[in-house]
C-alpha cells in the first residue's frame, strides 16, 4: 500500500517532502560513498542506519503531529490526489538512483512494484513478501549471499527488525539477471502508516559501477604506495650517489688539513669540512625520514657503553652552545649504569637531535642536559634523558602538532632554521620504535624541556662515573696502536671511484704500507690471483661486479689469498648493513668517509704483528706544527730549518731579525759575489762567501752554509777551478732563498711597502683578465711583477698565490676563474 | 734609422707598457702623451708620423681633441692606429675618416701582436724581417716556460696549456708554427692535430710534435699524422732551437723557390 500520510498544510507538506528528499539524497550520497564500502563497510552501514533512522523519526513525528492537529473530515478524494502527487514526487526522486522500487505492506503481506526500469526484474515480484523473496533468492548463486539475503528480507525478519527499532535493512549481493552476474544493493525502508500497518519501501540498484570505482580506487591506492616505495628507493640510492662525492671531498680535505701549513688554506679546508659534514648530516636525515616512511627504520639493540656515547655527543654540542654564548650545564647521575643493551646509534641520534634543537632555538641563556635512571630490576633500568633550554619555547598547539600522527615540518616555522626540519619527526618516530615517547614541557617564550625514558638492559656492571677510567684504558690501547709502520705489508684496494683510491693512498701514506689498487672487481680478482695480500679492502657498490661478488670470487678463485681478511668499504649507513656484510662473508666493515685513524687501527688489527713496526714521530715534524706567522712561512722554504736556526741564534726574536737582515742584504750581496767572481777578485770574493757561510748557518740552512764554507776554503787556497765550477750553483741557491724570503715578507704583515689602492688593484686585475683572454702571457707577467711592488690586501693573498702558480703553470683558465671570482667577491 | 711612434693613452695601462717595452727593445722610439689638445698642440711639430690612440669612452667623448687629431692627419699627414673596444672605435671613426686609419686593434688584444703589426706599419717591409710566431701547446707549465725561454729571443711565443685553449687561440691567431705536446689529458696532441687539419682556417699551419717518447713506433705514429716533424723533449736546448731555426729556413727556401 501507499504510505498514507495526512497532509493538509503546505508547510508541513514541504517539510515532509524535504525530509524524505533528504533521506533520498542521503541515500544517494551513501551510494557515492559506497566507494568506500569495501574499505570499511560496517562503519558506513552504521552511519547510513543512523542517518536514515533520524530521517525516519522526522517523518514519523510529522505523521503523528499531523494526526493530532489536522481535521480528518477533509475530502478523501483531494487528499488521495495530493498523496499521489507527493508520492509521485518522492518516487521520481528515488527513480534517479533506484531503477526498481517495490512497496510492501509487511503487516498484510502484500507487494506491489511501484517502479521498474530494469528488464526482467519484474519476474522477481510475487503477491506475497516471502514468495517475492523466493524469486529473488533463486537469482543469487552464492549460498552465503543467499543466506544473508533471506535472513534480512523475509517477512518475519522485517517485522522483527521494525520491532527492534530498525528502519532500514540493507544487503549487497551478487544476483544473476538475464544470465549476467551483477552486484545488487537492496535496501528496505520500514515505517508504520497511520492505519497501524508496517510498510517497507524496497529499492534495488546495480552497484557494479561503484564496485569498479572502488576497485580503481584500490588500484590507485596501491599505485600511490608503489610511488612512495619508488620515492624511498630513489632517496636511498640518491643518498648513496651524493655521499660518494662528499666522501671523496672529505677525504681529500683531510689530506689538505694534514699537509698544509698555511693558515688560510687550513681555514678554508675546515670550512669545507664543516660544510661537507653538514651536508652529510642532512643526507642522513633525509635517508632516515625515507626509511620511516617506508617502514624500514630498524632498531637494533646491542651492547654499548653509555659513557663515551655521551662524551662524544657533548664534545660536539658544547662548542656549538658556547659559540652562541649559551651556558651548557650537564647534570649526570654518576650512579647511572653505563654498560647497557640498546641501539646506541639511535639513542645518540635522539639525544643529538634534542641538543641540536635546543642550541638552534635558544638565543640566550642556557641549555641543561640531564641523565639519570630508574631501576626496574637488577638487570633493567629506565634511562632518563632530559634537555632543557631557555629558548623560544612552543605554543601548546605546536606541541600538539608534534604529537599528531601526521606531523611534518611546518615550513613557516622552520624557514629560518637550517636543517631539514625532520629532526623531531625522526626523534618521535625512533622513540616510538623503541617503545618510548617524547615528553615536552614548554612555555612559549620561556623555554622547553624535552625528555624521554627508555628501557635498557644492563649487560655488565659499570656506571657513568667509571667512564673516565674506561675511556683512559681504551685510549692507552689506542695510543699504543698509533704511529706504526708496516713497510713489508701489502694491501689491495678495490674501488670503482679513482678518487677514493687516491684518498686511501694518501691517508695511508704515513704508515708506509704497500698498496695495490683496482678500479673494478675483475681487475681486483686478477691481482689477487697473482699477489699475496695481507688485507683486501673492497668497495661495496661497484658497477658490474659488486663488493660481495668480488669478495666471493676472491675467496673461491684466489688460493694465494686464502683466509685473507676482506673488509668492505661502504657509505651505506643503514643500520644492520654491517651485520649483513659480515653474514655475507666479509671479515669486517669500514664506513665511508674513511677516517684515517679507524682505517689504520683496522689495518693494525688485521696485520700479523711481525709486519707492524712501531714508529717514532720525528721531532722536527712535531716542532714544525708550532711555528706561526713568519716563522711558519720561512720554515716552508726548502733547505731552511727554522728549529735549527733558532737554536743557533739562541732566541726566536734574534732569529727573526737575522732572517730579515739576510733578506734585506740579499740582493746586494748576491751582486757583490757575482761582481767579485766575474772580476776574479778572489780576496774580496772569499770575504763575501765567508760572511755567507755564517749567515746561512744562522738562517738554519746548513747545506748552503757548507757550500759557502767550501768556496771560502777554495778562495783561501786560491783554488780558482773549484770557485769557477761551484759559484754559479751557490749564487743560484742564494737567489732562490732570497726570492723565497721575499715572498714571505711581501705577504706577511711586517711589510713596509705601500698598500695598493683598491681601485688600482681592480684595474690591474681587469687588465690582466684582458691580457689572459688574448693569450698575452707577457703582459700578465708584467702585471704580476707590478703587483709585487705593492703590499697586497689580506683578502687577496690567496688569490695572488694562486695567480703566481697559474703563471708558472700557464694555467690561463684557472687564472681567469681566479680573477673573476676575486672581482666578484669585491663587489 | 730610428723609427718612432706616439701612444696616446689616458691611463697608463700595462698593455701599452708591454708594447712600448717590446718596441723599445728593438730600437723603436716610443713617445707617450695624454689625450689633451693643449698637450698635443705644444708638441705638434715633433710628433711622429704614427700615432696610436687608445680609444675609450673618455676619449670618444672629447670631441675637440678628436677633431684636433683628425686635422693633424689631414694637414700634416700623420697616420692613426686605434686600440680599443669595437664600440669605442666605431665612435671615434665617426670623426676620423678611415682613410687615415692604418690599423685597428680590437680588445682584448695581445701585446706581441700589436708590436708586430706596428713594426710592419713602421717598416713597410715584408713580414720576413719580423719574428715568427710560435704557439706552444703543452699541459706542463714548466715545459711551456722552459721552451718559451729557449725560443723567445728569436721568436714570438704564445703558450697554452690545453688543447681547448689552443683551439680558442687558433680561432683568432694564425701562428707560423705550432709546437704540440703528444701526451695531454682530455684531448691529446694527435686529436688536436686532427682538429687543426680539419679546419680550413688552420689546416695549413705547420705542426711539430714535441714528445717524450723516442721509440720507433711512436715516431712512426707521429709522422703518419701529417705533422711537419717531431722533436724529443729530451733533446738539449741548442738542438731544439736549431731544429726550429732549420724548419723556418726550409720554409723560406721553399717560398723563394716558388
Amino acid at each position: 500500500m501507499i504510505p498514507y500520510v495526512w497532509m493538509e498544510e503546505r508547510a508541513v507538506r514541504d517539510v515532509t517532502k524535504h525530509a524524505v528528499l533528504n533521506l533520498i539524497v542521503m541515500t544517494a550520497l551513501l551510494s557515492v560513498v559506497g566507494v568506500t564500502i569495501l574499505v570499511d563497510m560496517s562503519v558506513i552501514v552504521k552511519i547510513g542506519i543512523v542517518v536514515i533512522a533520524f530521517a525516519g523519526v522526522i517523518v514519523y513525528s510529522i505523521v503523528i503531529s499531523e494526526k493530532i492537529s489536522e481535521k480528518r473530515e477533509q475530502d478523501d478524494y483531494y487528499r488521495k490526489q495530493r498523496d499521489n502527487i507527493e508520492l509521485q514526487l518522492i518516487i521520481d526522486a528515488m527513480r534517479s538512483e533506484y531503477p526498481f522500487i517495490m512497496i510492501q505492506n509487511v503487516t498484510k503481506d502484500t507487494c506491489r512494484v511501484e517502479y521498474n526500469e530494469t528488464e526482467g526484474k519484474d519476474k522477481h515480484a510475487a503477491p506475497t513478501i516471502n514468495a517475492t523473496l523466493d524469486l529473488v533468492l533463486n537469482t543469487i548463486p552464492e549460498p552465503i549471499h543467499r543466506a544473508e539475503f533471506q535472513r534480512k528480507f523475509s517477512r518475519e525478519a522485517l517485522l522483527k527488525a521494525y520491532e527492534e527499532g530498525q528502519t532500514t535493512v540493507r544487503c549487497c549481493v551478487k544476483q544473476k539477471i538475464n544470465d549476467e552476474s551483477h552486484w545488487m544493493d537492496s535496501m528496505a525502508i520500514l515505517y508504520r502508516s497511520n492505519d497501524g500497518d508496517i510498510h517497507n519501501v524496497s529499492m534495488v540498484r546495480n552497484i557494479d559501477d561503484d564496485l569498479r570505482k572502488a576497485h580503481e580506487f584500490e588500484e590507485a591506492l596501491s599505485d600511490a604506495e608503489a610511488t612512495t616505495r619508488a620515492k624511498t628507493n630513489f632517496l636511498t640510492s640518491m643518498s648513496h650517489e651524493i655521499r660518494t662525492p662528499i666522501n671523496a671531498v672529505l677525504g681529500m680535505n683531510t689530506m689538505i688539513l694534514r699537509e698544509t701549513n698555511q693558515d688560510n688554506i687550513r681555514e678554508y679546508a675546515r670550512d669545507v669540512q664543516n660544510a661537507a659534514n653538514t651536508l652529510l648530516g642532512l643526507m642522513n636525515d633525509i635517508l632516515d625520514f625515507a626509511k620511516i616512511q617506508s617502514g624500514k627504520m630498524e632498531v637494533l639493540p646491542a651492547k654499548y657503553d653509555l659513557g663515551p656515547t655521551i662524551d662524544e655527543l657533548l664534545r660536539v654540542i658544547k662548542p656549538k652552545a658556547h659559540e652562541k654564548g649559551l651556558a651548557f650545564e650537564v647534570k649526570i647521575d654518576p650512579e647511572t649504569p653505563a654498560l647497557l643493551v640498546g641501539d646506541a646509534v639511535r639513542i645518540k641520534q635522539i639525544m643529538a637531535n634534542l641538543l641540536n634543537n635546543a642550541v638552534k632555538y635558544t638565543e640566550k641563556g642556557s641549555i641543561t642536559f640531564e641523565v639519570g635512571y630508574d631501576r626496574i630490576s637488577k638487570e633493567q633500568i629506565d634511562l632518563l634523558i632530559a634537555v632543557t633550554d631557555t629558548g623560544i619555547g612552543m605554543k601548546p598547539e605546536s606541541i600538539e602538532a608534534i604529537f599528531s600522527s601526521n606531523y611534518r615540518l611546518e615550513e613557516n616555522r622552520n624557514k629560518n632554521i637550517e636543517g631539514t626540519g625532520l629532526g623531531l619527526s625522526i626523534t618521535r618516530e625512533l622513540l616510538s620504535r623503541m617503545g618510548s615517547k617524547l615528553e615536552i614541557e614548554s612555555t612559549y617564550g620561556q623555554g622547553s624541556t624535552f625528555a624521554f625514558k627508555i628501557e635498557q638492559k644492563i649487560w655488565s656492571e659499570g656506571t657513568l662515573a667509571g667512564t673516565q677510567e674506561r675511556v683512559a684504558a681504551q685510549k692507552n690501547e689506542d695510543e699504543a696502536m698509533e704511529n706504526f709502520h708496516a713497510p713489508d705489508a701489502k694491501i689491495l684496494v678495490i674501488d670503482d671511484v679513482e678518487m677514493n683510491i687516491v684518498v686511501v693512498r694518501s691517508l695511508l701514506k704515513r704508515i708506509g704500507i704497500g698498496i695495490d689498487s683496482a678500479l673494478n672487481g675483475a681487475d681486483g680478482i686478477e691481482l689477487a690471483k697473482n699477489n699475496k695480500y695481507d688485507i683486501i679492502f673492497i668497495d661495496a657498490m661497484m658497477p658490474k661486479m659488486d663488493g660481495t661478488e668480488t669478495m666471493e670470487n676472491i675467496r673461491k678463485k684466489c688460493p694465494l689469498n686464502k683466509g685473507v681478511p676482506m673488509i668492505v668499504l661502504t657509505a651505506n649507513a643503514v643500520q644492520g648493513a654491517k651485520d649483513e656484510y659480515l653474514r655475507e662473508g666479509f671479515t669486517d666493515y669500514l664506513a665511508k668517509p674513511i677516517e684515517s685513524k679507524l682505517m689504520e687501527a683496522m689495518i693494525k688489527h688485521y696485520l700479523s704483528s711481525n709486519l707492524v713496526v712501531p714508529y717514532e714521530v720525528e721531532e722536527e715534524e712535531s716542532e714544525q706544527e708550532e711555528f706561526t706567522g713568519v716563522l711558519a712561512e720561512i720554515n716552508k722554504i726548502p733547505g731552511i730549518d727554522v728549529g735549527l736556526g733558532i737554536e743557533t741564534s739562541s732566541q726566536e726574536e734574534i732569529y727573526i731579525k737575522i732572517c730579515k737582515m739576510f733578506y734585506d742584504s740579499g740582493y746586494e750581496r748576491i751582486k757583490m759575489i757575482e761582481d767579485y767572481f766575474n772580476e776574479k777578485d778572489i780576496q774580496n770574493y772569499t770575504i763575501q762567501v765567508h760572511a755567507l757561510k755564517s749567515s746561512a748557518r744562522l738562517l738554519g740552512h746548513m747545506e748552503f752554509s757548507e757550500a759557502a764554507k767550501a768556496l771560502e776554503m777554495a778562495g783561501r787556497e786560491n783554488d780558482v777551478e773549484t770557485i769557477e765550477r761551484d759559484t754559479p750553483a751557490l749564487l743560484e741557491e742564494y737567489k732562490r732563498v732570497v726570492q723565497a724570503l721575499s715572498e714571505v715578507y711581501n705577504t706577511s704583515e711586517n711589510d713596509d711597502r705601500e698598500e695598493i689602492p683598491e681601485d688600482e688593484l681592480k684595474g690591474m686585475l681587469m687588465e690582466m683578465q684582458e691580457a689572459l683572454s688574448a693569450f698575452d702571457h707577457d703582459t700578465s707577467a708584467m702585471i704580476m711583477d707590478a703587483l709585487e711592488e705593492y703590499k697586497l690586501p689580506d683578502g687577496f693573498t690567496a688569490t695572488y698565490s694562486k695567480l703566481k702558480t697559474g703563471m708558472a703553470e700557464v694555467d690561463r683558465d684557472g687564472m681567469l676563474t681566479e680573477i673573476e671570482s676575486y672581482l666578484q667577491r669585491c663587489q | 734609422m730610428e723609427k718612432s711612434v706616439l701612444f696616446i693613452d689616458n691611463k697608463d695601462s700595462f698593455l701599452l707598457r708591454t708594447i712600448r717595452k717590446d718596441l723599445e727593445a728593438t730600437e723603436y722610439e716610443c713617445l707617450t702623451s695624454v689625450f689633451d689638445v693643449q698637450t698635443l698642440s705644444k708638441k705638434k711639430d715633433t710628433l711622429p708620423e704614427l700615432i696610436i690612440l687608445c680609444v675609450e669612452q673618455e676619449i670618444t667623448s672629447d670631441m675637440q681633441a678628436l677633431i684636433f687629431l683628425r686635422d693633424l692627419c689631414i694637414d700634416d699627414g700623420h697616420q692613426l692606429a686605434f686600440i680599443g673596444y669595437e664600440e669605442d672605435i666605431r665612435e671615434a671613426k665617426k670623426i676620423i675618416a678611415s682613410e687615415y686609419i692604418v690599423g685597428e686593434f680590437l680588445r682584448p688584444i695581445n701585446a706581441k701582436q700589436v708590436v708586430e703589426e706596428v713594426k710592419k706599419i713602421l717598416d713597410r717591409t715584408g713580414a720576413d724581417s719580423h719574428k715568427k710566431h710560435i704557439l706552444i701547446v703543452d699541459d706542463s707549465g714548466t715545459m711551456l716556460n722552459t721552451i718559451k725561454s729557449w725560443l723567445e729571443e728569436k721568436y714570438r711565443i704564445s703558450m697554452v696549456n690545453s688543447a681547448l685553449n689552443a683551439i680558442t687561440f687558433l680561432a683568432n691567431n694564425s701562428p707560423d708554427l705550432v709546437l704540440l705536446d703528444y701526451d695531454m689529458p682530455v684531448c691529446t696532441g694527435p686529436q688536436l692535430l686532427e682538429m687543426i687539419r680539419s679546419d680550413v682556417k688552420t689546416q695549413d699551419i705547420p705542426v711539430i710534435f714535441l714528445t717524450a717518447k723516442g721509440d720507433r713506433e711512436s715516431v712512426m705514429k707521429v709522422l703518419s699524422l701529417r705533422a711537419q716533424g717531431y722533436l724529443l723533449k729530451s733533446m738539449p736546448r741548442d738542438h731544439i732551437v736549431s731544429e726550429i731555426d732549420a724548419f723556418f729556413e726550409k720554409l723560406k727556401a721553399k717560398g723563394i723557390r716558388k
